[in-house]
């Protein structure tokens, strides 16, 4: 089973729609929550991570009795150095971002802790490729 | 199959199928069928948004009736505190007990003095706790239910302590016997219910084999037979017939929240159903990161707002404040005492609050991700106007129950008729 989703790039009023869209298909097919809690958590960190940094993501939700797997595509300015992004506490979010309470640099190392792989690549001008992985048990 | 008791059922005779309630159900548990509405029993969370809003009043309350309590010797009404907002601030709260007793009631007691109570506990839960936050109040029985169809990874979230109105049920139980020197079994305890849900959660509780309740009456029901008493009696009421010991709150039912002390941190107060769903939402997410404690009411304005409150939720809140500046007199609470029974489990729920399995697609995990992708290919072919006509809430709800096999494709009327959107599109573009 697979379904698409679109993000838009500084979005904030709507963003946290996707992943709730993806928890409520998980919900319906019946997946432990606990399991569709490390999913939602994920999906939440990259949709706002597209929020915040891209110009607009294509979504891919892929669902198998094994394998659930999310992937984002987004087109925006890329991540210089994807180590260093994936440091705790490691942020571009700017002042204003910040004070609202977003980009406090926890997304990656949160999407990293939550999810059982995770795949990162990245050119810098063009985008960057999350493929978020979660192996059912 | 555990069944599910709910505390409203549609009057087929009365059921105009104007599909009103199918289109606002939170939980999508109403499909009308053949003209009817029907309400699937294991998705409806009680929040009785059907009963408010249906045109034809044909979603009514089923609560037991005063001929059932007949039986008993002694009869104890244990009013909701909404009961008194549905009043002018006029009438001194004492005239609603005088008007209960009228009724065929021996005694009134108030969930006031339990609910000051609990305030206590919940700020001293809240100080020891150090799990997963926030804590989501246990208070509405609706939104317990909604966690469990809806949200059942919330569940561990919700506070493990009982209702007010429970704890007031208990002690009575317990010691009113001994001081009459009467049979438990002679003796009712009879809720006065602004809602369905908290009907249901005496009827068939979330968390523990049964209530403390012997019988719960909707707000409606009584407030028609209390009226006339009320005004009999205020014409010769006189304050001096209020005993010393009357003790009046009007906070936390009709408050929501209201006297929970800055002591239990940053908590949030929402109302009305698409609210909590969205705040639900968002701890789902963990996007409320700065929240530890949410009162979640599935009533808009609280519990004023009960499809079984006669009364606008609005006025009914204003006249709340006009009583609380009038008759409030603030108890002495004896906090050491209570923190002790707190320590010793008194005020704990009977058991966890665990999830209701939900079964959109039977079946295992195989099936269901193939009805789902069945699913996205019948939505594909619908209209996706949620124009209700096929008798589904919306064209999502319709493919959902086409692939579980509740109904055909062409009850759509589109699609039976050969009706296609894109006609009508392109009419219009040749226009």
């Amino acid at each position: 089973m697979s379904q698409d989703f679109l993000i838009e790039g500084n979005d904030f009023a709507g963003a946290g729609m996707v992943s709730t869209s993806i928890k409520s298909i998980l919900k319906k097919i019946g997946f432990d929550p606990v399991f569709i809690r490390r999913i939602a958590i994920s999906t939440y960190e990259a949709e706002m991570n597209v929020v915040m940094h891209a110009r607009r993501a294509k979504v891919g939700l892929m669902v198998s009795p094994t394998l659930v797997e999310v992937i984002l595509d987004d087109e925006g300015k890329g991540i210089p150095d994807i180590d260093k992004a994936m440091q705790n506490g490691y942020t571009t979010a700017t002042e204003e971002m910040r004070a609202l309470g977003f980009g406090s640099g926890m997304g990656l190392p949160n999407i990293d802790k939550n999810s059982d792989k995770l795949e990162i690549k990245s050119v810098v001008g063009v985008g960057t490729r999350l493929a978020i992985k979660f192996y059912v048990e | 199959m555990i069944k599910y008791f709910h505390a409203h059922r549609v009057i087929r005779e009365k059921c105009m199928g104007h599909m009103t309630c199918m289109r606002r159900c939170p939980a999508e548990a109403i499909r009308v069928i053949r003209g009817k509405a029907v309400i699937a029993d294991e998705l409806c969370v009680d929040c009785g948004t059907c009963i408010s809003v249906c045109p034809s009043k044909a979603v009514v309350a089923i609560s037991d009736i005063f001929e059932g309590l007949k039986k008993y010797k002694y009869k104890v009404a244990i009013p909701s505190p909404v009961l008194y907002s549905q009043f002018e601030p006029s009438i001194h709260p004492y005239i609603i007990h005088m008007a209960l007793k009228q009724l065929g009631f021996d005694k009134v007691v108030d969930i006031f003095f339990a609910s000051d109570t609990l305030s206590v506990v919940i700020e001293k839960y809240m100080d020891d706790f150090k799990g997963r936050l926030p804590r989501i109040s246990s208070h509405c029985p609706a939104t317990v239910r909604l966690i469990q169809v809806k949200y059942p990874d919330l569940v561990e979230l919700v506070v493990t302590l009982d209702a007010p109105r429970e704890i007031t049920a208990r002690e009575i139980k317990e010691n009113l016997p001994i001081e009459l020197g009467m049979d438990p079994d002679d003796i009712a305890v009879v809720y006065i219910s602004p809602c369905p849900a908290k009907i249901v959660s005496i009827k068939q509780p979330a968390e523990k084999a049964r209530s403390w309740f012997d019988g719960t009456v909707s707000m409606n029901d009584v407030y028609s037979l209390l009226f006339p008493h009320v005004i009999g009696i205020k014409e010769t009421f006189d304050i001096s017939m209020v005993p010393d010991d009357f003790y009046f709150s009007a906070d936390f039912t009709t408050f929501a929240g209201k006297n929970w002390s800055s002591r239990i941190g940053n908590r949030l107060v929402v109302t009305g159903v698409d609210h909590v769903m969205k705040i639900f939402d968002d701890i789902e997410n963990s996007r409320l990161r700065n929240v530890n404690f949410v009162e979640a009411l599935t009533c808009m304005q609280g519990c004023v707002g009960g499809p079984f409150a006669p009364e606008n939720p609005y006025i009914a809140r204003s006249n709340s404040y006009k009583q609380k500046s009038l008759y409030e007199n603030i108890a002495d609470l004896d906090e050491r005492k209570i923190i002790d029974q707190y320590k010793n489990g008194y005020y704990n729920l009977e058991n966890p609050v665990l999830p209701r399995p939900t079964k959109y697609f039977d079946g295992d995990l195989v099936t269901s991700i193939k009805r789902m992708k069945e699913k996205n290919k019948v939505y594909q072919k619908l209209p996706q106007i949620d124009c209700g006509c096929c008798g589904a809430p919306t064209c999502i709800a319709f493919a959902e129950d086409f692939v579980r096999g509740e109904t055909e494709l062409m009850n759509c009327i589109f699609l039976s008729q050969k009706v296609n959107l894109n006609n009508w599109a392109d009419r219009e573009n040749n226009q």
